[in-house]
């Protein structure tokens, strides 16, 4: 009966020890995870601004103007109808 | 012992006092535990919304036709704005919807009674930071998503736009954002989490997360070089002739789904409030017109299929104007061609001829068809402002009026319901419905999108037929030195008077030329109208080189080549 009560009192004394540990370990946690969600926030803004740029450049618009700025010429279509064969005379 | 009154005026005293703290306890405790609690909640915790995207609409390819984007509502508080503004004004300058910016933040100083003041939601990113380097006290932003278009505005009338609701939320309108308003919204998710007296975050607290739930995605038919190409080719001809108004409609012709829609004066969807409300409904599903010559095809092709004529019959009264009751018809340059076939009669645009056809198919005979080529009932498009004119009960069908149906006037369609019914001859006679969106995507998961029900209209051999006087039409008509050389085209122009107040307007025409590519294999069904063009009002020399124009380039892009003669 001694040994349980001595044993449930160290019990009690290391679960109290661990848990003031924990929260001091944790206390200044919540300010890290505020900034990587910040950070997170800012990474994910970088990207869709990124997205829309690639599709700003890669817009059918701009790379005609592109196309045209730099010389190129639209395609077009030439029919030839072929030449008249010479018939060989006999 | 014995006590004395002092003791037992002191022994009351702290039994009442204990009377009353454990009464006021009892009363925190009990009678107002829950206002407590859920004031210690509102200060323990916090409740952030997760932001729910709203769904892409996408092209054929996948690129999107519309996306979101971020920018930023830029506020200010009057009370701690600086007198000079002037770096400030130059940049909101260089912003969309600059104007209304401009008079707000001149304004904003002598609001001294607001801590809160909107001046723009249009802050790109860019010039967020732009604003924030000038370090000018009393500004702030706000993240406020918005829908981005990629391919500039020419797709408008497609996509139509998001605005807000009586409730300040967003809600899709016109077009595909207002048919699919539902699919498209996502559904907002909430973080909820313990934090301290700093607004941080407790890690060893509780967290509730409901996650976001993110709109559906479309995958529409909508090619976006068929696209880019007709809204090039609508604006150069526009310019060219001279037309206020105008639009070009590209099926494909096997399916009947949209390749490309484009009509002008059009709007930028993303400033929608800056234009005129009366241009944001697409003309094209929305505004009916009498369809003119383009609907001698339809007719034609209607009087083959039931055997009322052949390609070979000859009209017997072609020689001159036709006179019915009080009208007198006359063809469109007063030129007659007495007993021509029902080939030349396409071939001339013969009003004259038209008449002979209706009269040979009969007015049953052709309102049935009518109805089977979609006349008089909305094709079903997906797109929220389809709006068309119903037919005239069948009693109140006038013989004038059977006789000019014939011809395209007197009877009124939306452009779509044109195109698609021209579209039927183009497919072997069978009618398509037009439709637009083909999947919608629900994170990686695609949902094939059921296409409508397809009916007969004429059977293979009249859309034959009528498919050879429309190349014949094309290639020994009016429009001949236009053409592309070496490809089969079938088509028809039409040059339609405009009715205001009970007569036709002499100086309001609508010019068109309907017609579908290759002819013996149709790759796309196509329709150009252009409004008032001037020097010529005629479809053929303004709506039909347009058509052409269009023709060349995809011929280009589906490797389409020529054929030898």
């Amino acid at each position: 009966m001694k040994h349980l009560k001595i044993i449930l009192i160290l019990a009690n004394l290391l679960l109290i020890t661990s848990q003031l540990i924990l929260t001091q370990f944790r206390a200044t946690d919540g300010s890290e995870l505020a900034s990587l969600e910040t950070e997170l926030a800012v990474v994910s803004a970088s990207n869709r601004q990124l997205e829309s740029q690639i599709l700003a450049a890669s817009s059918l618009n701009y790379i005609f103007q592109a196309s045209q700025e730099s010389g190129f010429r639209s395609i077009s279509i030439t029919s030839l109808a072929p030449l008249p064969v010479a018939q060989a005379q006999p | 012992m014995t006590t004395s009154w002092r003791e037992n005026l002191i022994a009351w005293l702290f039994l009442v006092w204990g009377a009353v703290v454990i009464l006021r306890l009892g009363y925190w405790q009990t009678y107002k535990a829950p206002a407590l609690r859920s004031l210690a909640m509102a200060q323990q915790t916090s409740s952030i919304v997760i932001p729910a995207s709203r769904g892409q609409i996408l092209f054929s390819d996948h690129f999107p036709m519309v996306t979101n984007a971020d920018n930023y509502l830029l506020y200010v508080d009057p009370l701690k704005l600086p007198s000079n503004l002037d770096e400030l004004i130059k940049i909101v300058d260089s912003l969309p919807a600059s104007e209304s910016a401009k008079d707000i933040l001149s304004s904003a100083p002598s609001r001294t009674h607001l801590s809160w003041l909107a001046v723009t939601a249009r802050v790109s990113p860019e010039a967020k930071q732009a604003i924030n380097n000038l370090k000018i006290p009393g500004l702030g932003f706000e993240l406020s998503p918005w829908r981005s278009y990629p391919e500039s505005t020419a797709s408008a009338y497609i996509s139509g736009f998001v605005g807000k609701n009586d409730q300040s939320q967003p809600q899709g309108y016109f077009g595909l954002e207002g048919f699919y308003d539902r699919l498209l919204s996502g559904t907002f998710g909430r973080l909820i989490q313990e934090q301290d007296a700093f607004g941080l975050p407790i890690v060893i607290g509780s967290r509730h997360r409901i996650p976001p739930k993110d709109g559906n995605s479309l995958v529409t038919s909508i090619d976006r070089t068929v696209q880019f190409i007709a809204a090039q080719e609508l604006s150069a001809a526009l310019e060219k002739y001279h037309s206020p108004a105008g639009s070009i409609t590209v099926l494909e012709s096997n399916s009947g789904r949209v390749l490309a829609m484009v009509s002008e004066p059009g709007y930028d969807p993303s400033l929608y409030s800056q234009f005129d409300p009366s241009l944001y409904k697409n003309p094209i599903v929305s505004d009916s017109y009498e369809p003119g010559s383009t609907f001698k095809s339809l007719v034609m092709a209607a009087a083959l299929d039931a055997g009322a004529v052949t390609a070979q019959t000859v009209c017997d009264n072609c020689a001159g104007p036709v006179t019915i009751g009080d009208s007198t018809i006359r063809s469109f340059n007063d030129k007659y061609y007495p007993n021509s076939s029902m080939i030349d009669v396409i071939l001339h645009s013969d009003n004259v001829g038209m008449v002979f056809v209706s009269r040979k198919l009969g007015k049953r005979k052709l309102l049935e068809y009518l109805r089977r080529f979609g006349i008089g009932t909305p094709t079903g498009i997906d797109l929220q402002e389809e709006d068309v004119p119903s037919l005239r009960p069948d009693d109140q069908w006038r013989d004038i009026d059977w006789a000019t149906v014939s011809f395209g006037q007197g009877i009124a369609l939306t452009p779509l319901q044109m195109v698609a019914a021209v579209n039927a001859i183009a497919n072997s006679g069978i009618y398509t419905p037009p439709r637009v969106v083909t999947s919608i995507l629900s994170g990686l998961v695609s949902k094939p999108v059921a296409s409508p029900k397809s009916w007969r209209v004429i059977s293979v051999q009249s859309a034959a037929q009528v498919t050879q006087m429309m190349v014949n039409g094309v290639t020994d008509g009016e429009v001949r030195y236009y053409r592309p050389p070496g490809y089969l085209i079938a088509g028809k122009t039409g040059t339609a008077q405009v009715p205001i107040a009970g007569h036709y307007d002499p100086d309001k025409v609508i010019a068109s030329f309907v017609g579908f590519a290759p002819a013996d294999n149709p790759k796309f069904t196509m329709l150009v109208t252009l409004r008032d063009p001037k020097p010529s009002p005629w479809g053929s020399t303004t709506a039909a080189p347009t058509w052409f124009n269009v023709a060349r380039r995809l011929f280009s892009y589906y490797r389409i080549a020529p054929m030898v003669n």
